[in-house]
């Protein structure tokens, strides 16, 4: 099956190579040493299968999910391995631990694919590579010195040549060198170029396959309904609806389902913590509609009447209060909270001015088009799983954890996930399966309606902020400070960075004095996770939309005033002046058009976006978007373009109109056309230049051009003569979005 | 309501499905007939994930009874070219416009009914044709490839 993995317990035989009829498969790690399954400490980061036909197969670790980083991984290593790009196959790496990605475990986020990996895939790959070249150089019987790797042969200085695939056998006898020499830059041919992505083929002729799209002998299909109200319980379902609909075979109501399991990156330890899953109904029948139509025929009584009083504005309400009371302090590493306070105090009391503004976001869903989906088939001793999850190993330990199995009799089968951006990292859905798998004895594919995808998100949190600054006689900020209230749950409070030497990473560009953030945290029950560039997301909107009321209440240009805050960061700056160059800023637009500029920095690069917009009467047209970008190398330019392309639609959309409604304590806006998203008219021209810091370590690009769109929207539409928007989304607050 | 015999035509060939006549062309075409390139996304003809030629003419099949689709031949993703070499499957692969990809097929079959149409679109008629959801964000490129295989671009 096209995208599935190798099963965890393929032998991997003696030092770490596989060679048989399947030809030769390396595995090498970080630093040239040899990896063999179950030693955890190996952080491999490359496979390469070298067929005896002679073809050449990368194992890539990264999990597809839209932003092309499987492919990116195997140009990293087909670069070094000095291979045909056009002639490579890549395929998703098999489930072993010497694949793991950088955290330990297959995780696939935090734009991490590439540079956390880009050491370790260079080196790996340089170390097959100079092991191909010594066994080419044998098999010529000539010194190996003379000879070099071109186009998947070891061709020597007198033009004689051996393909890979004939010494393959005998490389993988020869030692693993000690100090693999990656490729200079100016020998790369595949980095920096924008090679195709080998994903795109089989996704314009309907042949990639998703869990979704899975056929199994005797696979049942399954629909559900959790509680609609969170934290609801079930109360009754009478079954016999659904039983009278052709086709299905049970209603399996669920109650209190829980387990407990070991999780954590491999580098931190393993924790052990409860997972509650919410009540649910699940219709199993032959086919998924007879399923969905057995669902709908029911009438399931829920409980939940505590949390009728939930809804949005409330919850506005109670984040909006926080904002009143005093917070933790969050700090960097080694920052005393005291000596914050007293610094931010001091800086406070030396402006001549003050500025304060209130701000929110809403709770966001991630709406990607691929329902949750999942194939589980639990039998007794071993289970399998089909996913296209984005920590793939998570769902592992949660299904075995859920059946009492071993981990390592859990295979799991890995395909293109149908976007993500946070939510399949989650394994809910997988658990489910599982679960409805064990009650009826069969492999179960259960599908998300979009009803039920969109009620039982892991959303963005909504947050308040209060931004406070105080300003000296030139306009600039004595002291800077972010108050935030959100959920308990809320993982992502970026912080307004004190002064620092260093780059700063999710957090403004700027080297500012003074700075303070304070978080108030409260329960709520509405589940929040990782959405696209976490934290950042709305930070930026924060920080970078009250930086433009600082340079507007100082009397100044918003880019004047950015470029001077970036006077000790010329990198920073580099990326903002090219963005600003590129969309004109300064030259004349007609009457109701305006431009607003935003910078931030996340996932150890840099994005600044200027946003050009129409208004006309409370009628607003988003017409360009100008994006500069540095994430120091770009592997693959247009998949970097790509990302931006997408990050940039994805935060315009989410701040024209998005909004997950909540009304008496359950999710209201349950398909597109309560919850819409951008369409393509809607889609403004967008212009992306990518800046090289060859110096500087490679950033990630899935995320990072996210983050400035917000606020850059927001200064534009105040440019334009506008409102200044504190709230999101636009679309709430008396804007027509065109 | 009864299941029965549906006689269809589906990329060319004839084909039966006994299912229920309310079972949208969608279903048919997934579990029936194995023809998975077409996606269900939203269920309510809002996303066009399912999008699907009935008639020549792009249509929604989740909210399509397959009833209503007797005697009318039916297209596919599947079925639009053997072999990529549509000049839309071409140009989706010049100008690398799939992401997650989920949403493509549909985004793929509406450009097809959109250009047998139109065969040089606006950049109006491109607005008005392409109402299909991509969250990935990949609309800058659906509209430079529908220009280019219309060869406008």
């Amino acid at each position: 099956m096209r995208g599935s993995t190798l099963d965890p317990t393929t032998t991997l035989s003696r030092r770490g190579f596989l060679a048989g009829t399947t030809g030769l498969v390396v595995a090498i790690t970080a630093d040239g040493a040899l990896a063999a399954p179950g030693t955890a400490a190996a952080t491999v980061n490359g496979w390469v299968r070298i067929g005896p036909d002679g073809g050449v197969t990368l194992h890539s670790n990264a999990q597809e999910m839209g932003q092309g980083a499987m492919s990116g991984v195997a140009q990293i290593l087909a670069e070094e391995l000095c291979l045909d790009w056009t002639a490579v196959r890549v395929e998703q790496a098999p489930l072993l631990p010497a694949q793991d990605n950088a955290n330990g475990g297959r995780w696939t986020g935090g734009s991490a694919s590439i540079r956390t990996q880009w050491t370790s895939l260079r080196t790996a790959g340089a170390a097959c590579r100079e092991m191909l070249v010594t066994a080419g150089a044998r098999h010529l019987g000539v010194a190996a010195g003379d000879c070099r790797a071109e186009d998947g042969r070891v061709v020597h200085k007198d033009g004689r040549a051996v393909p890979y695939a004939a010494v393959a056998a005998l490389a993988a006898t020869l030692p693993i060198p000690a100090n693999p020499t990656p490729l200079a830059r100016d020998a790369w041919r595949l980095i920096g170029r924008g090679v195709t992505r080998k994903d795109i083929a089989a996704k314009v002729d309907g042949s990639a396959t998703y869990a979704i799209d899975i056929s199994l002998p005797g696979l049942l299909n399954a629909a559900i309904r959790q509680s609609p109200v969170f934290g609801g319980t079930l109360a009754a379902v009478d079954p016999a609806p659904a039983l009278a609909v052709k086709g299905v075979r049970q209603v399996i109501p669920i109650r209190g389902l829980a387990y407990r399991v070991k999780e954590g990156r491999v580098k931190d330890g393993a924790t052990e913590t409860e997972v509650r899953l919410p009540d649910a109904v699940a219709v199993v029948a032959t086919t998924w509609w007879a399923a969905k139509k057995g669902l709908d025929a029911l009438a399931p009584a829920w409980n939940g009447a505590d949390r009728d009083t939930l809804d949005g504005d409330a919850i506005h309400g109670l984040l909006n209060r926080d904002l009143d009371l005093e917070g933790e302090v969050k700090l960097m590493r080694g920052d005393d909270p005291t000596a914050v306070r007293a610094a931010h105090e001091r800086g406070m009391a030396a402006a001549v001015r003050h500025v304060a503004a209130d701000y929110a976001t809403p709770y966001l869903a991630h709406a990607y088009m691929e329902p949750l989906s999942a194939v589980a088939h639990v039998r007794d001793g071993d289970s399998e799983i089909w996913t296209g999850s984005q920590f793939t190993t998570r769902a592992q330990a949660h299904v075995a954890a859920l059946t009492g199995q071993d981990p390592a009799r859990v295979t799991a089968h890995i395909l293109y996930s149908g976007g993500s951006f946070g939510r399949k990292a989650v394994p809910d859905y997988i658990v489910l399966a599982a679960h409805l798998s064990r009650a009826v004895k069969a492999p179960v594919k259960l599908v998300y309606d979009r009803e039920e995808d969109l009620a039982q998100g892991r959303y963005r949190a909504a947050t308040a902020a209060r931004m406070e600054a105080g300003l000296d006689a030139r306009g600039l900020p004595t002291a800077i400070r972010a108050r935030i209230a959100g959920n308990r749950d809320n993982g992502y409070f970026i912080m307004v960075r004190q002064g620092q030497a260093d780059q700063p990473d999710h957090a403004p560009a700027y080297f500012l004095d003074n700075g303070l953030t304070t978080a108030r945290r409260r329960d709520l029950p509405v589940p929040v996770g990782a959405w696209r560039a976490p934290g950042s997301n709305f930070a930026a909107f924060y920080f970078e939309s009250f930086v433009d009321e600082l340079a507007l209440a100082a009397g100044q240009d918003p880019l004047a005033y950015r470029r001077r805050l970036l006077e000790s960061n010329p990198r920073a700056r580099r990326v903002l002046e090219t963005a600003a160059a590129r969309s004109g800023w300064g030259t004349a637009l007609p009457p109701g058009h305006g431009r607003g500029v935003a910078l931030w920095n996340s996932f150890g690069s840099i994005a600044a976006q200027v946003v050009e917009v129409a208004l006309d009467k409370g009628r607003l047209a988003v017409t360009r978007v100008t994006c500069a970008f540095d994430c120091g190398t770009a592997v693959n330019p247009d998949s970097v373009r790509a990302q931006g392309e997408g990050s940039i639609l994805m935060a315009l959309s989410a701040t024209l109109a998005e909004e997950v409604a909540i009304d008496r304590g359950a999710v209201a806006s349950r398909n597109f056309d309560r919850y819409p998203i951008l369409k393509l008219a809607q889609a403004p021209a967008i212009d992306i230049t990518i800046l090289d810091s060859p110096d500087a370590p490679v950033g990630g690009a899935g995320e990072p051009m996210v983050p400035p769109l917000p606020a850059a929207l927001a200064n534009a539409i105040v440019a334009a003569g506008g409102p200044r928007v504190r709230q999101l989304p636009l679309s709430r607050q008396g804007l027509t979005v065109a | 309501m009864r299941g029965m015999a549906y006689q269809l035509t589906v990329n060319g060939r004839a084909v039966v499905a006994d299912v229920e006549g309310d079972t949208p062309l969608l279903w048919v075409l997934r579990e029936e007939l194995g023809l998975t390139g077409t996606k269900f996304g939203c269920g309510a003809a809002l996303c066009g994930a399912c999008t699907v030629h009935v008639d020549g003419v792009a249509v929604r099949s989740c909210s399509l009874p397959v009833e209503g689709a007797v005697g009318m031949p039916i297209t596919t993703i599947e079925g639009l070219s053997a072999d990529r070499s549509h000049p839309l499957q071409a140009a989706w692969i010049a100008e690398q416009v799939p992401q997650c990809g989920y949403c493509q097929s549909g985004m793929i079959m509406a450009a097809a009914a959109l250009l047998r149409e139109k065969s040089q679109p606006t950049d109006a008629e491109i607005d008005e044709a392409m109402t299909n959801l991509c969250r990935c964000g990949t609309y800058v490129r659906v509209r430079r490839a529908i220009k280019r295989a219309a060869g406008l671009a």
